[in-house]
């Protein structure tokens, strides 16, 4: 990718750091919102010996929940605010794309490692594989943020844009979270079987990633370019 | 420059034109004018590319970002970024120097760079438009009521603006003022 772009998809990126920093109200709900989410999930099993299978899933459901209702913020915030047209003036749309997406992959890895660590604080349970955990964490933040970037903009102009959300994005993260929830929990049990299911269904995880990357951003061009 | 043909708009049943041919080029200036609700902010909003027309074609240049300026009474700016950080912001985006100094200069607003969007009034939001439009020169620039909200001083500004670059420019402004009409070449009345 040549230096113009790089400019330009670091400078989206800056414009919206610089946004999250001066607005922290947002920053602050939404962590308190995951927060709240993790809370109720560990009272709920509180002196509970917890299956690996259903700390998975729990996690799972609370990282979607943080991903959706994080990172759509991404383009309803600018429709809201009524300044999309300014990126559409001054930008070209990949770069639009790849620096909310970039943005978006750096708030969700951060949300992803703190409610992760949350979960397995308070409900003790033991992780065998960190690397793993790691890996598959890293690898779903960024489809997260892929998808739900495109889907943001997507469904930016709409009503009910919440409702909306989860509507639209999660038909597509159900692939990810089948391939997901596999490898956490290989990363949660261990050693007891082999380890080589939990690192193909993390590899299966990053070629998530890589479709979605590589295809997002041309179906971004298109609507950005209808609305 | 910008050449449309047979460019429509319309909203449900309503069209608010429909077989608009035109072409706009070096040192014209083209006046739009008509009634409220007559479709001016839509139709500068369909040259600008920010929504599509329901038929015909424009074009644009192959660098809209850079060949086309626009500026609307309407356009919101971002409240957390200054009046600098805008231009910087454009600049970045746009691939184009970013003037800071001399554009805030020529807006009179050399001495709000610091201030963020949310705090502008009406007039200063308004200014800062301008100098994002012209920031890289375009061939075109579309103003949509320049000179609303702003003041006599204002209204000063505006005219230098045009007048600086009316011979290499062309100029799109849909507006209900009178005054406006000492810049026009050519006028687009449209019917409601």
């Amino acid at each position: 990718m040549s230096s113009p772009w790089i400019a330009e998809i670091s400078a989206v990126f800056r414009k919206e750091v610089k946004s999250e920093l001066r607005n922290k109200s947002a920053t602050y709900a939404s962590f308190m919102l995951n927060a709240v989410t993790v809370f109720t999930l560990a009272f709920a099993f509180f002196g509970r010996k917890l299956t690996s299978e259903a700390a998975t899933g729990m996690l799972w459901a609370a990282l979607l929940f943080a991903g959706v209702g994080t990172l759509t913020r991404v383009f309803v915030s600018e429709e809201e605010q009524g300044t999309a047209d300014l990126l559409r003036l001054w930008s070209r749309p990949h770069a639009v794309y790849w620096g909310k997406a970039l943005f978006a992959f750096v708030l969700m890895t951060a949300t992803a490692l703190v409610v992760a660590l949350l979960f397995f604080l308070l409900t003790g349970i033991q992780i065998a594989v960190w690397q793993l955990l790691c890996m598959t964490l890293v690898g779903a933040s960024a489809a997260l943020a892929g998808t739900v970037t495109l889907v943001s903009a997507l469904i930016a102009r709409g009503k009910n844009r919440g409702t909306l959300a989860g509507v639209v994005a999660l038909p597509l993260l159900v692939p990810l979270v089948a391939l997901g929830v596999s490898a956490v929990r290989v990363a949660v049990e261990g050693g007891t079987n082999s380890l080589a299911p939990g690192w193909s269904s993390c590899g299966g995880v990053w070629l998530y990633t890589l479709l979605v990357l590589a295809t997002a951003p041309y179906q971004f061009a298109v609507i950005w370019g209808e609305q | 420059m910008i050449r449309c043909e047979r460019l429509g708009k319309r909203y449900g049943r309503r069209w608010l034109f429909r077989d608009l041919n035109l072409y706009v080029g070096e040192g014209d200036c083209l006046l739009v004018t008509g009634n409220n609700g007559s479709g001016k902010s839509t139709l500068l909003k369909v040259l600008a590319g920010l929504i599509p027309a329901s038929e015909g074609t424009c074009e644009r240049g192959s660098e809209p970002r850079l060949s086309l300026g626009y500026a609307a009474l309407d356009q919101p700016v971002y409240p957390v970024l200054t009046v600098a950080e805008h231009l910087q912001l454009a600049a970045e985006l746009r691939g184009c120097p970013p003037r800071t100094e001399e554009l805030l200069d020529e807006v009179g607003l050399g001495y709000a760079a610091d201030v963020a969007g949310a705090h502008l009034s009406t007039g200063m939001r308004a200014r800062l438009k301008f100098a994002l439009a012209v920031q890289a020169e375009p061939q075109t620039v579309l103003l949509d009521e320049p000179s609303a909200g702003l003041d006599e001083k204002g209204r000063d500004i505006v005219d230098g603006l045009i007048e600086r670059r009316s011979e290499r420019t062309a100029f799109v402004i849909a507006t209900n003022d009178p005054k406006e009409r000492k810049y026009a070449t050519h006028e687009l009345p449209l019917d409601s």
